[in-house]
């Protein structure tokens, strides 16, 4: 077979094939049975490097997995994180935590109802200090410019401590929009904790907030590693998080998630629905729905769905995907109830029902992603999704 | 309920030890990714309204393909020319050929994690962005400093080393009548 061939056939498969790629691919197709069969062969290929890319590299899942450090989780310790608002350190802060960006290299570019630590106020083209906290009042925000062009946006009632020469930066209360200007490889103190950042500095852009509920990263671009400091799982380990990614790292105890709205959406930047309307719940094969709930395992832990669907459904249940085995899962949930109303049902992670081979069997802290609600009929079935409530294991 | 559980976990058990290949199929048959994932969740869904009627004593591969094969035909009659799909004689061709393909998922999966192995580091460290980091080809021509064109063509060839890998363990298991 020819590397032509080869190059029509992955054209074609990657949607990259044009009118006239087509029509030859008809033609060669028509008169030549081997080549069908080449065809046939190439899509297996292509779908078991899409479904199971993530776990066919293992060496790599070492990259982004750091030893574990939380052997035990003392409640103090759990206080003092969460009192310290939860160490996000995303992988921004190692980059500035080893060659922190000094305070000299921030400009304040906007702001309102700002202050300092002191309670002074702020304005625009002040130079705060290093390690200094600042804070916005209901309403304020801030906008901080490094001289390497990152932006970082805090908006009403946040309060942030800048990075100095020990510490990275820490996001205590609130919500801070980050874009990072793209980095030079030859400029490489950022480092952005992925399989490739040793070698590649992404820009990044993502948003973090922290509210009682826990925290939340949502990337809009880029890359971010978000190193666990968090005990939900207790792992330490780290979760890499792509374009469209939401990761929400709950306090200890019940983390619900909002109901699904225009902010979440899918990895191809579809809204999944529009805010405050009725969802459609996805059925069949929409594998790429939900990678926005990442987490950790604990075959414990458990999931609730309070939904009021269309009873034509029939069922309801969920996927999810060991990130670091590749391995998916199907829990389900039960029949949908035939009076149509709003209906509550809760299982176990540990209940789920892998999808063919299961790679190897999940452990602990494996990082794991809900993404996909599945009902017995795709597409129409109108409902609603009240909520989708994680129950941390112990 | 109890009867509905049982129903939803008999296809279940059918369905997704299938969708791979149902979905590879539905690939092969569309030059779109975007519909070879409609097609596959409308046969899908066809499937199971139709799991009443399906025969535990038939072939379960062979009938969901025969459903399949209803869903292509369907998207053809609706839109002939705007539709990325192959003509009808080949849709029909390329799913008795697959019937042929006996080879299970989890072989393949075993001898291509082996093949991936087997690889020049160039060509693993492209498929590792590609489907590990589940970087876009785009991305990956930043990352490498490289054109979009130079990663499709490097990509390509990694594939088609896979391919002949994958298909060399399996003229060996004949050879050895494994």
């Amino acid at each position: 077979m020819s590397t032509a061939d080869d190059t029509l056939l992955d054209g074609w498969l990657t949607g990259d094939a044009d009118a006239d790629q087509r029509l030859a691919l008809i033609d060669r197709l028509t008169d030549d049975p081997a080549l069908r069969d080449r065809l046939l062969a190439r899509a297996r290929l292509h779908r078991l490097l899409d479904a199971y890319g993530p776990g066919l590299f293992p060496d790599c899942a070492d990259e982004t997995t750091a030893p574990a450090r939380h052997g035990r989780r003392w409640p103090w310790l759990l206080a003092a994180s969460l009192a310290a608002a939860l160490l996000l350190t995303v992988a921004l802060d190692r980059s500035w935590s080893a060659r922190p960006s000094s305070a000299a290299a921030l400009t304040i570019t906007d702001a309102s109802a700002g202050q300092d630590a002191h309670g002074q106020p702020l304005t625009a083209a002040q130079t705060p200090a290093p390690g200094s906290t600042l804070s916005t009042a209901t309403g304020g925000h801030l906008e901080l410019q490094s001289t390497v062009g990152d932006r970082l946006s805090l908006g009403g009632d946040s309060r942030i401590r800048l990075p100095d020469d020990d510490r990275p930066w820490l996001l205590e209360q609130g919500r801070v929009q980050c874009s990072i200007t793209p980095r030079a490889p030859a400029a490489a103190p950022f480092i952005i904790e992925s399989v490739e950042a040793r070698t590649t500095v992404l820009g990044t852009g993502f948003r973090l907030e922290r509210d009682d509920a826990g925290s939340r990263i949502v990337v809009d671009h880029g890359q971010v590693s978000v190193h666990d400091r968090i005990p939900l799982g207790g792992s330490g380990k780290q979760v890499t998080l792509g374009p469209g990614d939401q990761l929400f790292l709950a306090r200890p105890g019940t983390a619900t998630l909002p109901p699904w709205s225009a902010g979440l959406t899918t990895t191809a930047g579809r809204a999944f629905a529009p805010a405050g309307s009725h969802v459609q719940v996805v059925g069949f094969g929409r594998h790429d729905n939900y990678r926005d709930v990442v987490m950790r395992y604990h075959p414990e832990t458990r999931i609730r769905v309070s939904a009021t669907i269309d009873p034509a459904a029939g069922w309801i249940g969920y996927w999810w995907r060991n990130r670091e085995s590749g391995t998916t899962y199907f829990v389900s949930l039960g029949p949908v109830p035939p009076d149509g109303g709003r209906f509550t049902v809760e299982t176990r992670l540990g209940a789920g029902e892998a999808n063919g081979r299961e790679r190897r069997a999940p452990r602990n802290g494996d990082a794991i992603e809900v993404f996909h609600v599945q009902t017995g009929l795709a597409g129409g079935v109108r409902g609603v999704v009240h909520e989708l409530v994680i129950i941390p294991g112990e | 309920m109890t009867s509905g559980n049982e129903h939803q976990s008999a296809f279940l058990a059918r369905f997704l030890k299938e969708q791979d290949a149902l979905r590879a199929t539905a690939m092969a048959c569309c030059g779109d990714p975007h519909l070879a994932d409609d097609i596959f969740q409308e046969t899908a869904l066809a499937c199971w309204r139709s799991f009443a009627t399906y025969d535990p004593a038939r072939s379960f591969r062979a009938w969901a393909r025969g459903v399949m094969r209803n869903q292509l035909a369907n998207h053809w009659r609706r839109q002939p020319d705007g539709v990325r799909l192959l003509p009808e004689h080949l849709l029909d061709a390329l799913i008795d050929a697959e019937q042929q393909h006996d080879q299970a998922d989890d072989w393949r999966l075993h001898r291509l994690q082996h093949c991936l192995q087997r690889l020049g580091p160039k060509a693993r460290d492209l498929l590792r962005l590609r489907y590990h980091g589940q970087l876009s080809r785009e991305a990956i021509a930043e990352r490498l400093a490289a054109s979009v064109a130079a990663v499709k063509k490097g990509l390509t060839r990694a594939r088609s080393a896979l391919a002949r890998c994958i298909e060399d363990g399996r003229v060996d298991d004949q050879r050895t009548g494994a």
